[in-house]
């Protein structure tokens, strides 16, 4: 199945105007999977971490969301422990008019503002709900061993 | 009447039995004596050895009759196994027996006479019976002046005749008065004599007796025969009839002829060709009905049998002529003709008359075949006769015409390549100087060829100036009673055994008309090769054509008639006029209001002024002015005799019954051409009708061309008849197809490129639904049929099924009307009209520019979005290129309009709603995730600017298109727009409501569109066509598959769409070769509407079967239909 025009152009616009803080690059034998990193964002439990992703663009894309996943280990409400998001543009509020880059920085901004109110790892939520700073701490933590490159 | 003569023998009886007598002869002669008693058991013998299976019908005893009548009931036995009735006894002589001779051969001979034969056959009896017979003996003996009584002239009848004839002709105008034939001096001639066992009809003592006279009768079955006229009465008898009786001398009648007999005799007596004078030469004296009568019937052919016209139904007076005429039967005529063909060979078989001389030609044809061919003829004519009497005139009832007799695609194209024996190194002929174009070197050669068709017959003449005609036997008169009149002034005459004609004048072989077949490819330019023969070969005063001073008077030396079909007249016109230099060829347009032109004066006028070259018609016109000409005599057209009349599309008068046919074929003129790039359309008749326009001869007689070409088809013998339809078109045809080579190895003609593209469709939703609900039915008839094993018998059934499959495959309106409302519901639930609230949704087509207005008037009351609103109709109307937010593409294609302002490509934004749908959802904006549905999208409306000036933008209510191949078509054509501007397209289908369909959505999005189809009046054609070539910009012309398939010149357009397949490219390719001719510049596109997984995309397969299949040459009819079968199987595998 030949690549969708709309693929090819968003790969090349992640090259050509790549989006501060987000690198997004597709697998030389599959165009449709991108090993992707996202830096923490500044003022948030993840500054200095780089997080590693992988994106997925199904068959239907761009008709259904990409699927999205953290490979590294991330101490946040939103994000279980196999690295699965809880993000309405990845689920019923997509709209083929987003973009791998958009997701991107939605995910990047969840990072930023956790929603313990709707989780998805749970135990991570009533712990961010409970004691904030603990929950802050441990994440600081986490980003610290697993999402710097001096971690592993 | 002649005196009761002892029967001459037949020497059929020697010839058949040549075998026989030679194997046998010294055995014979061993036999010696006169065989009394055993010579019964002799001859028994003899037949076992002739035909074993007789010999039980031998031995049925009788008592002795004389000598001569055994020998006679023996050989009416012999031919004509009659029920057994009398003892066979014969006998054998030998040596040079004078008695056994005499009794044999019916005559007395002279002692000299004798003597001559003994030494000419060397004393061998069996050659001595023979030169008797052949004419041998003739030669030998010198003038020997016993006139027979009955061959006296009878001066004073005949003159009479004459006079009648000359009558009979003069009231029928449709011919040109034929030369007068000379008529016989006699009133009629003895040509020999056959037995014939009849049976009576009724019984007594002493009725008839041995050498009593009868004669022969017709009687029509209903009427009581009273009338006993000495020759036959000739009431005209019920077609079936063929009931000859027999009365005695006293009128009483006795008895009937077999039926095998009266069959020919019938014929002969009710045509007038011949009397009989008949003698008995058995009968019981004590009769009873359905006894056997030995008769021995002398034939005498009557004078008026030599004059064909009044001997056959094709006579003013008859009222059946009237119905000839009018009604298109000229099959009645065909027929009288066979009968009387069909009677005079049996006659002359049974009378044992052979040709004295003959042509080669006709050597390897038998009597036998000819009669076969009739027969087969006969047996055709009672199959074919319902169709030909409802036979509608025109093209159209060539629909009718049975599947099977069609020449397949194959078999044409081996027929083409036999017969066009193209030369590259023909001689070039430059036109004359008044022709105004360049011509290419083929074109040079081909006028080459056609000035030599026109003047070719200078030479011929000379040299077989005294060659009989190659379609008659010269036959010497026999001579009764041994008698020989070499005196005689016609001692010998002529018979055409394939019309039946019968002549006593030398039949010459006739001047064929000049001219010939232009059967050059399309686009190959016949029509400008005509024009440059008009120019380079005017009329010769020395050409040496005999014509009577009437013919003179009428002879429109410079001028030739084209006719042609309505829709081609003016491209003819203004070609002829192009070709020209001015004022060199005046070109006079005779259709419609022209009429009224007096045509006499202007072509029988002087020289110069607007004395008419070319006169360019109609088939139409020619024939109504022909059945005027031949109701009251008056046709302008018809009084002319022209230099030369050219048929363009020639195979137009193919169904040689049609009118039109037939008045093309009355148009007189020294030079005949057939233009047509088919000269057989799907039978090989078709090219008799131009055959005998021509007037090629031997083969525009139709019995001929039957006989040589039909009969050996029709039985399988499809080599042998493409082998002489070779020679028959070898000398008179030209042809040159595109692919040929010149002698530089360049080809003919070198057109810009052409593509064809396949366009795979995918059919919407409710299209499959209805397609797929067609499909059921029609695999399930044919399914059914196969297990009930009546597929032949329902394929007009299933035909149908699969048309409505395929209609469905273009738009599911074509068959709406065999939908019931329950299976699938196809009206259209779209009024109502949600989301209001924003401005565009009253209305379905907005004009932008009118809306931004309304938005400026009042801008105050206008809140934050319907400003975004504003921004974005200001970026439509400046045509700001934007990228579709769905799949990337810029600019958008098709772009839509969401009420909440946002955009995207159509089929993005389609997709995403039905995404959102099938999945449950609630279908929102792409961008603001508004709810929205296809109702209440808007196109972007383009249109293209008008006479007014500025193109004008509107945005217009989305309507799902209920055809995905018109979506597609527009799609394309949105996309020529873009790349190619002011490109012209022609759209082809076969179904016209279809095209009804393109043209709606074509006018709605506001493109311009011509269109004709078989409707279309000759002037609205000649109007469109013009329009289109003349027109500067964009324009689609819209054309059904047939009416465009014909002669149009379409070169102006480079874009083809074929928007359904036909069963055999062939038909297709002949319409894009509308397109892709000479004279186009451009390279061409094509693009072929196939629906994916549908019948369309097996028909593709089939198509490519048929190209690849080997010849179907020779197969026979179960296999073909096997094959039509294999064709149906492959659509519902």
């Amino acid at each position: 199945m030949a690549l969708p025009k709309r693929i090819i152009k968003e790969t090349e616009r992640l090259v050509s105007d790549p989006v501060p803080g987000i690198t997004a690059v597709p697998h030389d034998d599959n165009l449709r999977y991108f090993d992707v990193t996202v830096d923490g964002p500044s003022q948030s439990p993840y500054e200095g971490g780089v997080f590693k992703l992988e994106l997925f663009l199904p068959e239907e894309y761009p008709m259904v969301a990409p699927k999205v996943r953290f490979l590294t280990k991330i101490y946040h409400p939103n994000i279980d422990k196999l690295g699965r998001i809880c993000l309405d543009v990845l689920k019923t509020n997509w709209s083929p008019a987003l973009q791998i880059r958009t997701i991107l920085l939605s995910v990047q901004a969840l990072l930023g503002a956790p929603n313990p109110d709707d989780p998805l790892a749970n135990d991570v939520a009533q712990r961010w709900k409970e004691d904030e700073r603990a929950a802050i701490s441990t994440a600081r933590e986490w980003t610290k061993n697993y999402a710097q490159d001096d971690a592993e | 009447m002649g005196p009761v003569t002892p029967p001459p023998k037949r020497r059929r009886f020697f010839k058949e039995e040549d075998a026989f007598m030679s194997g046998t002869a010294t055995d014979l002669a061993a036999h010696g004596q006169a065989l009394s008693d055993d010579k019964k058991q002799n001859i028994t013998s003899s037949e076992d050895f002739r035909s074993p299976s007789r010999s039980s019908t031998r031995e049925t005893p009788s008592s002795s009759p004389p000598l001569l009548s055994e020998i006679e009931i023996l050989e009416t036995e012999r031919k004509d196994e009659p029920e057994p009735m009398a003892d066979t006894n014969a006998t054998v002589s030998e040596g040079f027996d004078e008695v056994l001779l005499e009794s044999i051969t019916g005559q007395k001979l002279e002692p000299e006479t004798l003597a001559v034969l003994r030494d000419i056959s060397n004393g061998d009896m069996t050659r001595a019976i023979n030169f008797v017979f052949d004419g041998t003996l003739e030669k030998h003996l010198h003038p020997k002046t016993r006139q027979n009584a009955k061959t006296q002239p009878s001066v004073l009848a005949n003159l009479m005749h004459v006079d009648a004839v000359h009558l009979v002709e003069n009231a029928n105008p449709v011919e040109p008065p034929p030369k007068t034939k000379p008529l016989p001096m006699w009133r009629e001639r003895y040509v020999g004599s056959f037995q014939v066992e009849g049976w009576a009809t009724r019984s007594g003592r002493n009725l008839l007796k041995f050498g009593d006279e009868i004669s022969l009768k017709r009687v029509a079955r209903q009427v009581n025969g009273n009338g006993t006229k000495r020759f036959g009465s000739t009431i005209k008898a019920k077609e079936n009839d063929i009931f000859v009786r027999f009365t005695n001398m006293r009128g009483d009648e006795i008895g009937r002829l077999p039926a095998d007999k009266a069959r020919f005799v019938s014929t002969l007596l009710d045509l007038k060709i011949c009397i009989f004078t008949g003698t008995v030469i058995y009968v019981d004296s004590n009769l009873h009905t359905g006894d056997s009568i030995v008769l021995q019937l002398k034939c005498y052919l009557s004078s008026s049998a030599f004059n064909i016209d009044s001997g056959h139904v094709k006579s003013a007076t008859s009222p059946q002529y009237n119905n000839f005429v009018y009604k298109g039967k000229e099959t009645s005529d065909e027929r009288h003709l066979r009968l009387r063909q069909m009677a005079l060979i049996k006659l002359f078989m049974d009378i044992g008359l052979e040709p004295y001389c003959t042509n080669d030609l006709l050597k390897q044809h038998t009597a036998k075949g000819q009669l076969e061919a009739a027969a087969m003829a006969e047996q055709f004519d009672i199959k074919v006769t319902p169709n030909e009497s409802s036979d509608s005139e025109g093209p159209e009832s060539e629909n009718s015409v049975d599947e099977d007799k069609d020449l397949e695609q194959d078999q044409l194209d081996s027929l083409y390549r036999k017969a066009q024996a193209y030369d590259a190194d023909m001689r070039e002929v430059e036109p004359s100087d008044t022709f105004n174009m360049e011509l290419r070197p083929y074109q040079k050669q081909g006028l080459g060829w056609m000035i030599s068709k026109e003047t070719f017959e200078k030479k011929a003449n000379e040299k077989q100036i005294d060659s009989m005609h190659p379609l008659w036997e010269e036959y010497r008169w026999p001579v009764p009673d041994g008698e020989v009149s070499a005196d005689e002034p016609h001692d010998r005459f002529y018979v055409n055994p394939y019309s039946g004609e019968l002549s006593v004048e030398f039949p010459k072989i006739q001047q064929s008309s000049l001219g010939g077949i232009l059967a050059d490819e399309m686009g190959l330019g016949k029509t400008i090769s005509t024009m440059s023969l008009i120019h380079s070969s005017p009329f010769d005063p020395s050409c040496g054509l005999e014509r009577t001073s009437v013919e003179l008077s009428r002879f429109a030396s410079s001028t030739t008639l084209v006719i042609a079909p309505m829709s081609l007249l003016t491209q003819w016109e203004s070609e002829a006029k192009a070709a020209s230099k001015p004022g060199t060829v005046e070109v006079l347009v005779y259709y419609g209001d022209e009429r009224s032109i007096d045509l006499e004066a202007l072509c029988l006028g002087p020289e110069g002024g607007r004395k008419p070259k070319a006169i360019i018609t109609s088939y139409g016109t020619v024939a109504s002015e022909w059945q005027k000409y031949v109701k009251n005599g008056v046709s302008k057209l018809f009084q002319l005799h022209y230099l030369r009349v050219v048929l363009d599309e020639a195979h137009t008068i193919r169904n040689r019954a049609s009118i039109t046919s037939r008045s093309c074929c009355a148009v007189r003129a020294d030079r005949k051409w057939a233009l047509t790039g088919t000269p057989i359309v799907n039978r090989l008749e078709d090219l008799y009708s131009l055959v005998k326009f021509l007037g090629v001869e031997p083969w525009s007689h139709f019995s001929f061309w039957r006989t040589f070409i039909t009969v050996p088809y029709e039985s399988k013998d499809f080599l042998r008849a493409l082998d002489v339809v070779q020679t028959v078109l070898e000398p008179i045809i030209l042809r040159r197809t595109k692919s040929m080579k010149q002698k530089d190895g360049s080809p003919l003609i070198v057109l810009p490129p052409k593509n064809v593209h396949i366009e795979d469709i995918q059919l919407t939703d409710t299209e499959r639904e209805v397609y797929d609900l067609f499909y059921r039915r029609a695999k399930q008839t044919f399914t059914a049929s196969v297990a009930a094993g009546t597929v032949m018998k329902s394929y007009t059934t299933i035909f149908a099924q699969i048309l409505r499959l395929r209609q469905s495959c273009d738009h599911p309106g074509l068959v709406q009307s065999a939908v019931k409302k329950d299976e699938i519901d196809l009206e259209d639930n779209n009024d109502e009209k949600s989301d209001k609230g924003t401005l565009l949704d009253r209305e379905d087509d907005v004009n932008l520019q009118q809306l931004i207005d309304k938005f400026n008037s009042a801008e105050e009351e206008k809140n934050a979005k319907d400003c975004y609103g504003y921004e974005v109709m200001q970026q439509i109307l400046k045509e700001t290129e934007r990228e579709c937010l769905i799949c990337s593409t810029e600019p958008i294609t098709e772009q839509v309009v969401t009420p909440c302002w946002h955009m995207s490509c159509r089929n993005c934004l389609l997709e995403h709603i039905k995404y959102q749908r099938d999945h449950g959802r609630t279908p929102r904006c792409h961008s603001c995730r508004t709810e929205i549905s296809e109702k209440n999208i808007f196109e972007v409306v383009h249109h293209h600017a008008n006479e007014s000036g500025k193109p004008e933008i509107a945005l217009r209510r989305y309507k799902p298109q209920s055809s995905a191949k018109i979506s597609r078509l527009l799609s394309q054509l949105r996309t020529i727009r873009q790349e190619e501007p002011n490109t012209k397209s022609v759209v082809f289908s076969q179904f016209t409501s279809f095209l009804d369909y393109i043209q709606d959505s074509l006018h709605r999005d506001r493109y311009k569109c011509l269109r004709i189809d078989g409707t279309t009046v000759q002037r609205e054609r000649a109007r469109v066509l013009e329009q289109f070539k003349n027109e500067n910009g964009e324009v689609i012309l819209l054309l059904s598959l047939k009416t465009g398939g014909v002669g149009l010149n379409l070169v102006s357009a480079n874009k083809v769409f074929m928007m359904d397949p036909w069963w055999s490219f062939a038909v297709e390719s002949q319409a894009i070769d509308r397109i892709h001719r000479m004279g186009q510049t451009q390279s061409v596109s094509v693009y072929r509407f196939i629906v994916k997984g549908s019948v369309e995309e097996r028909m593709l397969k089939i198509q490519d079967r048929k190209k690849f299949l080997a010849s179907s040459l020779g197969m026979s009819e179960d296999q073909k239909k096997m094959q039509k079968i294999e064709e149906i199987k492959l659509l519902f595998d």
